[in-house]
Order: C-alpha cells, then sequence, then structure tokens
C-alpha cells in the first residue's frame, strides 16, 4: 500500500472550540490520518497564532492551505514529502482568502507569486512545468512479462515496486474489438474479426493495428475526442441560439488532421494563426475555427448596444472563452482561474492573464471568407489604403467647398427650415399602439442590391395618394427612419408582372432624403393601376455592432382613394423577405406603423396636409441637389479628375472587399487594431487597471515569456506568437498534456486523470516518467499514429481486464495498470455501433451536420427533438461525429448517454448508469426503427431463423453464439420477433462494456 | 466523482474522493466499491449516510451539514423578466410623478432604448393580509398569500441580457455548461423516491426559455442529476418512458425482454466479479421498470376532486396550462420529487410568450400573470393545507426587473439593478420583507441580495452548507454559488 503523507498540525488559534472540532475531524472522518499516525509519521508544525491551517488528501497528494496575513512566514513551513511524490505545499498551494482587504491582499498575491517565481529551484519546481526530458528507462533486471516495449518497462517497474502483479494478453476476439472500438469508436465487422483470427502471422495484431490507423473511421473517432475539448458545435447557444452553417469546416479539419496525422506543432500552429502562417492553404485558415468554436451570445454580441458597460462584459467573457479553450486544450492550465484574481493555486498572476488574453484582442468571432485571409496582409493593406483615400477626399471636398461656402450656407439654412416645416404630423395616428413593425428586406453586405415589394389592389382603381411610412422598430436599436431606402422608384400596373408599366417617382438615379419619423405623401394624380410596386435599388446602412450592412424596410405603405385605404389588408408579394418575428410582408398593409395604428378618419377632404407635406419633401430635396450640384460645381477639371481617380481606387477597393462570398467558414475576423487591454480588478470591467501587451507565463522552466511578437499592432501576429510559443519544443506543457490525453482515452484513465490540468490543483502523474518518455517520443516524432502504435501494442494494453482481489487490494483504482480497464461505450460509439449492426450506417464524410431535429427559424431559433421522422430519415445515418450539434438544446438521447455537453470543455466525460438510461435504450425511437432494419437485413441474408439468430448476436456482441443462448433466444424470437431480439441485445452489458 | 467534505462544518478539504478514502483504508474493495456506486446511482453527495428516504421515513430531515428545515423545492421561474413595480413592489413615487421625465440620478443604461418617462403601474395597489404588504391587482390571488411569503424585493442581477441573466439565476453562472440549481440539490441530497427522477421541469408548454434545456442541465455533474423534462399535454409526457405507441411492444413483451435481459447480464456478470458498474446497471433497469408504473400514475390527475382542479385553475382556459403543472407539482412532491421547476415563460419571439413586455406591459404582462397567479397561489393553499408547506420551499424569481420609465409609451426595458423574488415554506417566516429598492424601483438600495445569496439560502434550507457542495471540474472546485452567497439568516423562523 502506498503510504500516504500524515500530519499532525498544531493549533495556537484564540479558538479553542474550532481546535477542536478540527481535531475530532481529522481523527475521526480521516481514517487515513489515523492509520498513518499509528504508523507513526508525525510531523509537527509550528505557525504563528493567527493562521488557521486546514489539510486533506487528495489522490495521493496532501492539500494544505492557510488562512492568515502572514505571508512571509510561508517559506519558514516545513513540509513533508514522501518518495515518488513531488509536492508543492509551500507556496501557491497555499490559499489565501481574497475576501478582505482587497488590495492589501492583491499586493501580499503578486509578492508571492514574484517570490516564487524568483526563488523557484529545480527541485521545488511543479513537475509539469519543469524542463521535458527523455528519460531513461527504467533498469528491470526480471519482466514477469517480457516485453520490449517501453512502455512496458515503465509500467512493469510500477508493479515491482508496488508489489503488484501483471494480467495476461487477451484473447484475440476480445483484442479486436477493444482495438476496433478504440481506435474508430465502432465495432469491428465479421470480415474484419475473421480475418485477424485467421492471420497465423506473427505480426498479425500490429497488421491489424496498422490497417485500423490507416483508415478514416480512425480520424472521425478521435476528432470526436477533440472536438469534446475545444468544445465544437454547431449553435452559438445562449438565448436566441442561432446557427453557425458554417462551422463543420473546422470539425472536418480535425477529423482530417488526424487522419493524416499532421505533425503535432503544425498542428497547433494552423488552429492558433493558420490564416497568417499558411494563408495559401485552405485547410490551414480552417484550422482557425478552433478559437471560436466556443458558445457566444448573440444577443450581446449584436443586439446590445455599442458603448454600454454590458458590451464591454460581453467582450471580456467572449475573449475569456478564447483563451481559457486555448491554454487549457493545449497546456493543460486553468488559466481563466486568474481572471478575477490571481490563481489560487499556480503561479499566474492577473497581470499573466490579462497579458494572454490580449493575444486575441483583435479577433471577433464571425463567417469568414475562407480564401479571403489568403489576402490578408493585402486585406490589411486595402484597409490602410481604404483609409487613406477617404481621407484625401475628404480635405479635397473641405478644401473645395470652402470656395462655394456662402451659396452652402444659405442652402443648409433652407433645408433646416424645410425640415422643421415637415413636422411629425399626427394627423394619421391613434394612440393604440401597433404590435408588428412592418416589410423588411434580407440583409446584404452592400448597399447596391435590388428588390421589390408589390401591394395587388385587388381591382385596376385610380388613385389619389400613396404614403410612406418609415419603420422605427421597438424590438431593435431605436432608429427612426430604420431601412429607408436611399433609391427607389414606385411604379403601377396592371400586369402582376409589370411588363406595362406606369411611374409614379422616381429616385433610383439620385439620392432621397431619408424622412426619419416622418410620413412620405406622394400624390397618385388619379392615375390607375391595379398593382403597385417599390423598386429600391440602393440599400440603408444598419451599421449594426460597427459592421457595415445594408437593408431596406417600412412599416407601412397606404394607397388611398379619397379617404379609403386600397392596401389595407391586401397581398403583399416581394422578391425577398426576412418574415421573423415583428416583421412581414402582411404587416406593410396592416393600418400600423411600428409604433402606433393609423387612423385615416382625421384626414381632411382634400387631403391639404398631404399636399403640403409633399412639397415641402419635394422642395427639401430640391435643396439638398442644389447644393450637390454647387459642390460639384466648385470642382475644376484639377480637382475633379483627382477626385474621380480617388473614387475609382475606392471603388475598386470596395469591390475586392465584397467579391467571392461563397466559401465561408466559421472563425475568427481580424479587428482593425487591437482593442485595448487593461488588467481588471476583480474582473470586473469598471476596475481597470494598467494596460497590458501579449506575454507568455514565466513559470515555465527553459522557456521564455517573451513572444517576440514582430509587430503588436498587428494581431495577426499576435496570435502566430502564442502558437509559436506554444507548440515550442520547449513548452513543457503541451507535449505532456497531449501525449496524456492520447494515453487518457486508450486506457479511460489518464497518467495524470485532470487531462486539463496540470497545475496544483490538478492529479499528479502516476507514472511520471513514462508520461515524459512519451511526452518526448511524441515532441520528437510529431506523430499521433506513431503514439497510437506504441501504446496499443504494448502488453500493458492487451492485457486482460479481469479483476485480481490481491491486486485489487493494493490498487483498487488500477492506478498501476496491473489489468486494462474494462470500458463502456461512449453515446457516439453505442449509437454509431448500432448503426453499423443494421446495415444502415453510410460512411459519406463530412460537410453540413445532418439534422436530428425540426428547424424554425425564428427571433430565438428552435430545434425540436420529438420528432421521429428525423430520427428515421436516412440522411441521418451517418456517424455521429457529423451531426449538427446544438448548444442550447442538445440531443436527448446522446445526451442522456453521457455525451460531451457543448457548452464546456469535456475531457473526460462522466460515465453514469441511470434509470433514465435503461429507458433510452429500450424505448428510443431511433434504437426501435434500427431493430426493424436490422430484422430485415438478416431476413433478407439468411432463411433458417436459426443462422439469424447466430447473425444477429454474431453482429451486436461480435462473437459467435453458444448454443445455450441461440436456445433461449431461439423461443423468444419465436413469440416477439428478430426485431425484439436486436432491442434486447443491444440493452446488454455485454454489448455496452468492452472487456 | 468527486465528492464534498464530509461532516464539520469548520473545515473544508476541497477535493477528497470518498473512493480515495474507503480504498485506502484497507475495507474490503469489493463491497465498498459496490456500496460506493450504488450510491453514486442515488445520486448522493454524502456518502453511505442518506440511503434512499422514503416519505415516511420520519429522520428524513438530517441534511449534509446540518439539520435541513426542509427537503423539497418548488421554483417558478417568470422568463424574460416579470416588473417588479407591476407586481410586489410598490412605489407612490411612480404614481405621483407619472409622465414626468424620469430623473433618478447618476448614469442610466438601458438594454434597447432611452429612458422615456416615469410611467406608474397601469394596476392599483392595495395592502393585503395582516402584514399589510402591498401588491397590485395583476396578482390577486397571490396578494392573498403575503403572509406566507417573504419577499426580496432588493434584487439585483449582473447582466441585463436574458441569456447570460437567465444562466445566472437558474445556474449561478453568465455563461453556459454549469448546473442547474435542482441538479446541485439532486448531487447533494440524492433522492427521496426511488421511482421518480429528482429533478422534474415542467417547460412553458409555448416552448423553452431563453437558453434551452441548458438551463437546468447537469453540467458537469453526472447525468443523472439532469432535469427530466415533464410536459403533461404533450403527446409523449417523458421521453422514452414507453416504446412509441406503433412500435407494437406491448407489456407482454417487456416483462420476456426484461427476464432474459436479467439472465444474460447476470451470466455475463459471473465470469466478472469485481466490476460493481455491471450490478448497478443491472439494479437500473429494475428502477426503470419502477419509474414506468409511478410516473403515469403521478401525471393522472383525473382522481383529483373536481374542487381541487377548479382552486387550481383547470376550468379556465388561461389557467388551465399552468394550473395542470401546479397541481401534477403537487403530487411529484408527494411522491418524493426532490425539486420541481415550473416555467412561466418561453423565448423571447413574437408575439410576445414571455414577460419581455418591451411593447405593453399591460396587454402582455396581463396574459403572463394571470396564467400564474391563482394556480401558484392553489398549489400554496394546498401544500399548507395538506401539512407539506412545512418541508417544501416554495422560490419565486425571474432573471431581472423591468424599468419604473416607459419604452416607446407602454412598454418598459430590462431593469438589473432591482427586481424581486419570494421565498415560502420550509423555514421561511412569512409576511416579511428584507430590504427595499430607491424611491424609484430602479435600484436596490437597502440590504441587496443576489441570486447567489438566494440559492446559498434555499441550500441551508435543505441543511446544505454551499461552500461545502462541491465538485472538481477542470480544476476548480466548482460551486451553485461561485465564490459568492450569503445566506440570508433573517428569513427563517
Amino acid at each position: 500500500m502506498k503510504l500516504q503523507p500524515i500530519f499532525l498540525i498544531r493549533f495556537r488559534s484564540q479558538d479553542r472550540r474550532q481546535d477542536r472540532n478540527l481535531k475530532q475531524t481529522i481523527l475521526s472522518n480521516h481514517l487515513l490520518c489515523l492509520v498513518i499516525l499509528v504508523l507513526g509519521f508525525v510531523i509537527y508544525w509550528s505557525i504563528s497564532d493567527s493562521t488557521k491551517v486546514f489539510c486533506g488528501v487528495q489522490n495521493g497528494n496532501c492539500r494544505f492551505s492557510v488562512d492568515s496575513a502572514n505571508l512571509n512566514n510561508f517559506d519558514q513551513i516545513p513540509y513533508f514529502r514522501t518518495k515518488n511524490q513531488v509536492d508543492h505545499p509551500t507556496k501557491a498551494n497555499l490559499i489565501k482568502e481574497e475576501q478582505d482587504k482587497e488590495n492589501n491582499s492583491e499586493r501580499g498575491k503578486s509578492e508571492k507569486i514574484e517570490k516564487s517565481k524568483s526563488t523557484s529551484t529545480e527541485n521545488d519546481l511543479w513537475w509539469s512545468f519543469k524542463k521535458l526530458q527523455k528519460p531513461a528507462l527504467p533498469n528491470l533486471t526480471k519482466m514477469s512479462f517480457p516485453s520490449d516495449n517501453p512502455i512496458d518497462r515503465f509500467i512493469q517497474a510500477k508493479w515491482q515496486e508496488k508489489q503488484l502483479v501483471g494480467s495476461p494478453q487477451a484473447d484475440r476476439l476480445t483484442l479486436i474489438r477493444r482495438l476496433t472500438f478504440d481506435l474508430h469508436g465502432l465495432p469491428p465487422t465479421p470480415e474484419q474479426i475473421e480475418q485477424f483470427l485467421s492471420d497465423r502471422s506473427p505480426d498479425a495484431y500490429e497488421q491489424l493495428v496498422k490497417r485500423l490507423l490507416a483508415s478514416p473511421r480512425y480520424g472521425e473517432y478521435w476528432g470526436q475526442h477533440w472536438l469534446d475539448t475545444v468544445p465544437y458545435a454547431d449553435t452559438h447557444g445562449f438565448d436566441k441560439d442561432k446557427r453557425r452553417d458554417h462551422a463543420w469546416k473546422y470539425r472536418d479539419y480535425v477529423i482530417d488532421s488526424f487522419n493524416r496525422d499532421k505533425p503535432c506543432a503544425d498542428w497547433i500552429r494552423e488552429q492558433l494563426a493558420g490564416d497568417i502562417l499558411f494563408p495559401q492553404r485552405r485547410d490551414a485558415v480552417i484550422a482557425t475555427g478552433f478559437i471560436t468554436a466556443g458558445p457566444w451570445d448573440f444577443v450581446g454580441h449584436v443586439e446590445l448596444r455599442e458603448g454600454t458597460t454590458e458590451k464591454e462584459k460581453t467582450r471580456v467573457l467572449d475573449r475569456d472563452d478564447m483563451l481559457a479553450n486555448t491554454i487549457s486544450s493545449f497546456m493543460s492550465l486553468t488559466i481563466h482561474c486568474a481572471r478575477c484574481h490571481d490563481h489560487k493555486f499556480d503561479p499566474i498572476s492577473q497581470a499573466d492573464y490579462y497579458q494572454l488574453q490580449s493575444v486575441f484582442a483583435g479577433v471577433r468571432r464571425g463567417e469568414r471568407l475562407v480564401n479571403a485571409p489568403m489576402n490578408d496582409m493585402i486585406l490589411i493593406r486595402n484597409k490602410q489604403r481604404e483609409q487613406l483615400l477617404e481621407k484625401e477626399l475628404r480635405i479635397l471636398d473641405q478644401t473645395v467647398s470652402a470656395q462655394v461656402a456662402p451659396k452652402v450656407q444659405e442652402l443648409d439654412k433652407k433645408i433646416e427650415k424645410a425640415r422643421e416645416q415637415w413636422r411629425q404630423n399626427s394627423l394619421f395616428f391613434s394612440s393604440t399602439p401597433s404590435n408588428s413593425n412592418g416589410y423588411h428586406s434580407l440583409i446584404h453586405p452592400s448597399a447596391d442590391h435590388s428588390c421589390y415589394v408589390q401591394i395587388d389592389l385587388g381591382k385596376i382603381s385610380a388613385i389619389d395618394w400613396i404614403v410612406l411610412y418609415p419603420a422605427r422598430p421597438v424590438d431593435f436599436p431605436n432608429t427612426p427612419g430604420f431601412g429607408f431606402p436611399k433609391r427607389f422608384r414606385i411604379d403601377l400596373s396592371n400586369d402582376h408582372d409589370f411588363k406595362d408599366s406606369l411611374c409614379i417617382v422616381d429616385y433610383s438615379k439620385s439620392d432621397f432624403i431619408n424622412p426619419q419619423d416622418r410620413y412620405v405623401p406622394i400624390a397618385g394624380h388619379q392615375l390607375k393601376g391595379r398593382y403597385l410596386r417599390i423598386t429600391v435599388n440602393r440599400l440603408w446602412n444598419r451599421k449594426t455592432s460597427g459592421i457595415d450592412d445594408f437593408c431596406f424596410a417600412l412599416a407601412e405603405v397606404e394607397v388611398l382613394q379619397n379617404k379609403t385605404n386600397l392596401a389595407a389588408h391586401t397581398l403583399v408579394e416581394s422578391s425577398e423577405s426576412i418574415e421573423a418575428g415583428l416583421w412581414s410582408r402582411k404587416y406593410l398593409v396592416d393600418s400600423a406603423t411600428s409604433r402606433l395604428k393609423l387612423n385615416r378618419n382625421r384626414l381632411d377632404n382634400n387631403f391639404s396636409e398631404l399636399r403640403e407635406n409633399e412639397k415641402i419633401w419635394q422642395q427639401l430635396h430640391l435643396f439638398e441637389k442644389q447644393k450637390q450640384e454647387i459642390l460639384v460645381s466648385a470642382y475644376d477639371a484639377n480637382t475633379r479628375q483627382k477626385k474621380e481617380k480617388i473614387l475609382q481606387e475606392l471603388i475598386e477597393i470596395r469591390k475586392s472587399k465584397s467579391s467571392n462570398n461563397s466559401d465561408l467558414y466559421y472563425g475568427p475576423i481580424p479587428l482593425d487594431k487591437p482593442r485595448d487591454i487593461h488588467i481588471l480588478g476583480r474582473g470586473e470591467v469598471s476596475k481597470k487597471k494598467s494596460k497590458v501587451l501579449p506575454a507568455g507565463l514565466d513559470c515555465l522552466e527553459g522557456l521564455s515569456s517573451n513572444l517576440m511578437i514582430s509587430d503588436v499592432n498587428q494581431e495577426g501576429q499576435r496570435r502566430v506568437a502564442l502558437a509559436k510559443w506554444i507548440s515550442s519544443q520547449d513548452n513543457p506543457l503541451t507535449w505532456r498534456s497531449l501525449a496524456n490525453r492520447v494515453w487518457f482515452y486508450h486506457f479511460g484513465k489518464g497518467i495524470v486523470d485532470s487531462p486539463n490540468d496540470f497545475g496544483h490543483n490538478g492529479a499528479l502523474p502516476t507514472h511520471p516518467e513514462l508520461l515524459d518518455y512519451l511526452a518526448d517520443e511524441l515532441r520528437t516524432t510529431q506523430s499521433l499514429k506513431k503514439l497510437h502504435f506504441l501504446i496499443v501494442t504494448s502488453h500493458t494494453y492487451r492485457q486482460i481486464s479481469k479483476n485480481q482481489d490481491r491486486n485489487s487490494q493494493i490498487d483498487g483504482d488500477n492506478r498501476f495498470l496491473w489489468r486494462m480497464n474494462r470500458k463502456r461505450l461512449d453515446a457516439e460509439q453505442i449509437r454509431d455501433a448500432i448503426l453499423l449492426a443494421s446495415g444502415k450506417m453510410i460512411f459519406s464524410g463530412g460537410g453540413p451536420g445532418f439534422a436530428l431535429f425540426q428547424f424554425k427559424d425564428d427571433h430565438s431559433p428552435t430545434y425540436d427533438y420529438s420528432n421521429p421522422q428525423f430520427v428515421d430519415n436516412p440522411s441521418t445515418w451517418r456517424r455521429s461525429v457529423y451531426r449538427f450539434v446544438v448548444r442550447s438544446v442538445t440531443n436527448p438521447f446522446l445526451d442522456t448517454l453521457d455525451c460531451a455537453d457543448p457548452n464546456v470543455s469535456t475531457p473526460k466525460r462522466n460515465q453514469t448508469l441511470t434509470a433514465l438510461q435503461a429507458l433510452a435504450l429500450l424505448n428510443d425511437p431511433f434504437i426501435l426503427k434500427q431493430a426493424k432494419y436490422l430484422e430485415e437485413k438478416l431476413k433478407k441474408d439468411e432463411s433458417d431463423l436459426k443462422r439469424q439468430i447466430e447473425k444477429l448476436i454474431y453482429l451486436i456482441l461480435n462473437r459467435k453464439a453458444t448454443k445455450e443462448e441461440v436456445t433461449e433466444l431461439f423461443s423468444f424470437t419465436q413469440k416477439n420477433g428478430l426485431a425484439n431480439s436486436a432491442r434486447l441485445l443491444w440493452n446488454l452489458n455485454e454489448f455496452l462494456f468492452v472487456d | 466523482m468527486r465528492i464534498s467534505p464530509i461532516s464539520d462544518q469548520s473545515v473544508s478539504v476541497p477535493d477528497l474522493t470518498r473512493r480515495d478514502l474507503l480504498l485506502r483504508s484497507g475495507g474490503g474493495l469489493g463491497a465498498i466499491a459496490l456500496a460506493w456506486l450504488l450510491n453514486q446511482e442515488e445520486g448522493n453527495a454524502n456518502g453511505l449516510q442518506d440511503k434512499v428516504e422514503t416519505r415516511n421515513n420520519k429522520q428524513q430531515n438530517r441534511g449534509l451539514h446540518h439539520k435541513a428545515r426542509a427537503k423539497q423545492v418548488v421554483q417558478f421561474f417568470m422568463s424574460g423578466a416579470a416588473s417588479q413595480c407591476d407586481t410586489f413592489d410598490y412605489k407612490p413615487e411612480l404614481i405621483k410623478n407619472h409622465g414626468k421625465p424620469f430623473n433618478p440620478g447618476g448614469k442610466i443604461e438601458l438594454f434597447q432604448s432611452s429612458p422615456g418617462a416615469v410611467m406608474k403601474s397601469p394596476w392599483q395597489w392595495k395592502q393585503y393580509g395582516k402584514s399589510g404588504k402591498w401588491v397590485s391587482d395583476l396578482l390577486p390571488h397571490l396578494a392573498t398569500c403575503v403572509d406566507d411569503m417573504a419577499f426580496l424585493p432588493a434584487m439585483k442581477s449582473k447582466s441585463n441580457v436574458h441569456g447570460p441573466a437567465t444562466f445566472l439565476q437558474a445556474t449561478g453562472f453568465v455563461m453556459p455548461g454549469f448546473p442547474g440549481m435542482g441538479a446541485w440539490v439532486s448531487y447533494g441530497l440524492g433522492r427521496l423516491s426511488d421511482n421518480l427522477p429528482t429533478f422534474v421541469v415542467l417547460p412553458d408548454s409555448r416552448g423553452f426559455a431563453p437558453n434551452g434545456p441548458a438551463n437546468w442541465s447537469n453540467g458537469f455533474l453526472p447525468a443523472q442529476h439532469q432535469g427530466t423534462i415533464v410536459r403533461p399535454t404533450a403527446k409523449v409526457p417523458i421521453l422514452d418512458l414507453y416504446p412509441p405507441f406503433d412500435s407494437g411492444i406491448d407489456r407482454s413483451i417487456d416483462q420476456q425482454t426484461q427476464e432474459l435481459l436479467a439472465k444474460w447480464n447476470l451470466r455475463h456478470q459471473q465470469s466478472r466479479e469485481g466490476d460493481s458498474r455491471l450490478s448497478a446497471r443491472i439494479s437500473s433497469y429494475e428502477l426503470a421498470a419502477k419509474m414506468q408504473i409511478a410516473a403515469p400514475e403521478v401525471m393522472d390527475i383525473s382522481k383529483e376532486p373536481a374542487s381541487v382542479k377548479k382552486e387550481y385553475g383547470l376550468d379556465q382556459k388561461e389557467t388551465e396550462e399552468f394550473g395542470r403543472n401546479c397541481l401534477i407539482t403537487r403530487r411529484l412532491l408527494q411522491h418524493g420529487v426532490r425539486f420541481v421547476q415550473l416555467w412561466c415563460g418561453a423565448d423571447n419571439g413574437f408575439p410576445r410568450r414571455n414577460w419581455d413586455s418591451h411593447e405593453n406591459i399591460e396587454r402582455d404582462h396581463g396574459i403572463m400573470a394571470k396564467s400564474m397567479d391563482q394556480p401558484i397561489a392553489a398549489l400554496l393553499q394546498d401544500l399548507k393545507r395538506l401539512g407539506m408547506l412545512n418541508d417544501t420551499v416554495l422560490h419565486w424569481t425571474t432573471e431581472f426587473g423591468r424599468m419604473p420609465c416607459s419604452q416607446g409609451s407602454l412598454g418598459r426595458d430590462h431593469n438589473p439593478d432591482t427586481f424581486t423574488n419570494w421565498l415560502a415554506g420550509g423555514g421561511i417566516k412569512g409576511g416579511i420583507v428584507h430590504g427595499s429598492s430607491d424611491d424609484w424601483s430602479f435600484r436596490a438600495e437597502d440590504k441587496i441580495t443576489t441570486g447567489y445569496d438566494v440559492h446559498a439560502t434555499i441550500l441551508w434550507l435543505l441543511g446544505i452548507d454551499h461552500t461545502k457542495l462541491t465538485f472538481r471540474h477542470n480544476g476548480i472546485d466548482r460551486r451553485l454559488t461561485d465564490v459568492h452567497g450569503e445566506v440570508i439568516e433573517e428569513l427563517f423562523t
């Protein structure tokens, strides 16, 4: 039995009762302490009076926490270590209660960290921060299971030390089932089993491993592990959980990288900065989907107004997500703990945290062109050029217009007067609020887009007035004149398709003024027609969250004949429409603007106000036009030429920006300039402290914290630097982290059993030298497939999973791998194995995810899994990794089977055995339908019931049936049919567990 | 699985697993590990001391860290943000200054709009009960229960955005991926009944609230702690409880399947002794069978007397849906469900189907309030009559409040700076008001409370110290209350 550290604590606290309680607790509950007490390991601790010490044991690792203001004494606290145990209780383990005296404690903590960094010697450096060096192989005189595999030497050395006895190799049938589920996430097919069992060559097993690693099924399963960690999904999450329709390209990239055995350092670099480092490679660009894979709050980022505190909070949390994912996925550190205060356990200060966060200060999430980044440098240059040209243009305009200033000023006065006259008239409005907005086109990346909306008056009618009401939506940033078109025309026709038409107004060549909250009356002059069409050829700029995008919207259109509105509740058609929430074609004619219901009765009979207002806006338009003309006339040939040249170039640049918008992916979009990042007191945006620039951590041995960024003003260079720093051969964490993940999935238990945390609060390695050996292998070979091969060909991996009482008394958790761990299938393994057995599985590779739900787009989109048609659709009979993953509403079937929650990094899945799981496997429509298909398949393949049953067992349990089983299942099947037998077998422990 | 420390309150041992403890104390492995796993199945964070409890067991209120005052919880979540100044937070200033410019001093930051004029509630206010608590005419039924309720009118939220704020009230974090309060309670206390889930969620029949089921997920806790969705009027009220109708699988087939399944599983287990997961899985099928029998019984309200149904409002269209959910809640509690969460309000779509009344408070709050007022009051009275209120905490909440000024002309924008919660039942002093907002119902002013405090308080009533109910995830000992939360002792009897 491994001896644990033991400690007796002497208290001199003033509170005697507390002392007594503490001692009692230790004695009565921590049997461990008692046991070891008897063994005689006693340590005395003597520390200052005001200090309370908490102690406990975790994963064979003693923990102390001290509540004290007396930090100076920490280095004097003696501590105790057992053999083979690295612990570091003196500094970072010590909890400093943070509540009181915020400032003092912050200073104290920084001192503590400083101290820990400066006084770090090789000996008290935390194990995972130490330089990674290839360890020597253990010297074993005798191996109980001789093997050339270095893994076995490390493992068997531990057996000897712990007096454990290893287990023999499992039989071939067990091995192929274990190996295929482990490398492919699927059961072996009958053909694969036959091939392996009949292969008499000495390296049959190695050949099997090679075959499995070469198959694309491998990447599909191992990619899922990485996607769990990232965490990946096809929607944003939170409220208004919108789709990310192009996110799948990153998912496919991950799968493909595993299959191609991409060199690990490249793989890491691509995911953080592939768009900058390898802009010419499509896959490397898509790889940056890693940064943006996590959840994102649509409402906070898009709908929330710019300049609010809430917006800033949203952005801090957004960068936190990017950073936390990066550091915990690649380096297994819980850096996000240092957002509000210095890390309680690891030597990571708040400054360290914000420095690293600033790496992502120049990106936002969004849909991005895959091949645009190819020209990212050009893009940036273009952007700078565009800004320069705009500035030149502004200066030119100002200089020129100064010459005509008096004339312009005169006009400006007239314009102002006209605007005042064109008052916001209330004649039309009632006090009844409206519950709809109006019509809204789709949203476009450029203003120059043509679309129309048309009204069917029902019959040919003479028209007195057309009245346009601009929108001012209530469920969107409060904007008067929202969506009012810049250029448009209105036509009238008797023909639905406007083959022959009359033009009423035409502002398609010059910009119309934005009427804001004023309605726009247009005289119809008794012209006749049945259809009225508003054709727009230049859209309004929405400018949401600083991005230019364009649309056309109108709250209401009235077509008056006398005082009757002919358009009310008629049929409205359009070339496009968003049809969502308060926006719909039908709301264009619902006798209500976006604010209030209309009341026509208050119009006078000769429309005097309409006439007056029409005159005013026409005048206004005229003044604006005159002003433009004056301004234009001020240019002489020389300045005009100059201006035209600038405009020409601007048009070119802008055109290149909007071209080629088909190949999108979800990734990081560079901002013009990285935002300033400050240290935030307690993580609150209202407590800004000093500004920081990117830097790495300085607690790692042999790796400088200097990121060596070529130009901090270029956001891409920040990411490049971090990518290089993380993937550096000298980074002690990266290689250990990745090697441990691989080990973890093979054995169901890591060498470090907290794959996302190699810090002081995580688990300690059971085999530190082995981990370093594997990490060094990975660093040298850069090949995950070679690492898999090394692991699965070891004797350690090939052992039987049977329990041995003697061993389990020493090491009940099998931490030292004296047998193989029996593993329960993952949610995806279960679903995929069922599809494979039923013969319905389609191996079609990647592409957009298949939907297991009914989707309805709306203000808040809905994802409904209750319709079984979606489960039973052939388009969904693909590997589970290719499903469309929704964050807000996860798939209930897979969820019940402990599938990873896509909202949070899941390096290690839970394993539960619940009644709801039993019900899901018994009754889910998916299983029952697949059982029917399996029945059909068996009946087609075999005519004899006995043969059908034998084959059924072979397909599900991957072994030959015993006579007894055939007999029992025969009578069951006779009564209930083959589908019910399949259902039964899919509920067996033997199906769900892999020996 | 990590567990929280055992017993003594003055010591915190952050990450000691029961498993470590048991295994290292040298006990017989098989028996202990089996007990451990079966216990895990029971969702019990306190180890071996809390075996499956039943209602008959009189010693049920032992609690995890101290003696419990209650053992069950009902949480009513008004999704979309229910206005405090139209329900429970009476402010004469608003009536006096109605229509005048809103100028409470300081920076005003609204979600969608610029502040409009001061807007009084469209409803009249009256005082009720011995306590004389002011309640608006919007909630005539709940008003009759004020002497049983403890009000928290000085609640504050960290966010004024629905998604994060709803997460905050439901899970204690503004980010997704954290377990709901019901999941924590299930993890901490385990089940009271061995044939129903521990944590049941009744969503609004019109759809999910913002964030969807992520609001009641188990997060990183084991899956048995997740909220089980029950939709009483849906075609499939509980997912996968039975085979679908068209599958042709009847009770006889199910029985034969279970028998043969058990036989084969036992045979499989024989050569694999020492793995308690195998037997735990066998017993999970027994539990499943029990649940198949118990669940429909609980949901069947046909035998409830007509007078009771009427009380819950099942005879009126507006209250029928939520009334049924409340009546079923009572039955779930009677059958030992630990935590029931009822959602009043769906997503933020249009026409409005939750409390997010930006456009018209009178119209939209009117509909929402009507649907829940009578049913919740009926549930409270019913529990009281049955003597169950003493053991059950009722908690009425929402993600944040609404502005005392108008948006548009008739609506109200979001207000994270003050909103109202109330608690009633087990261990809660009735007829009290803890804290207050300013004269405008604009900012919480006195004795400010947060969702963390309410979570800590409810856990305390259940016998749980919120600082000790922890779970290690990705290197952090996670709690429902993050690093915050104060138990509001003033609310206790």
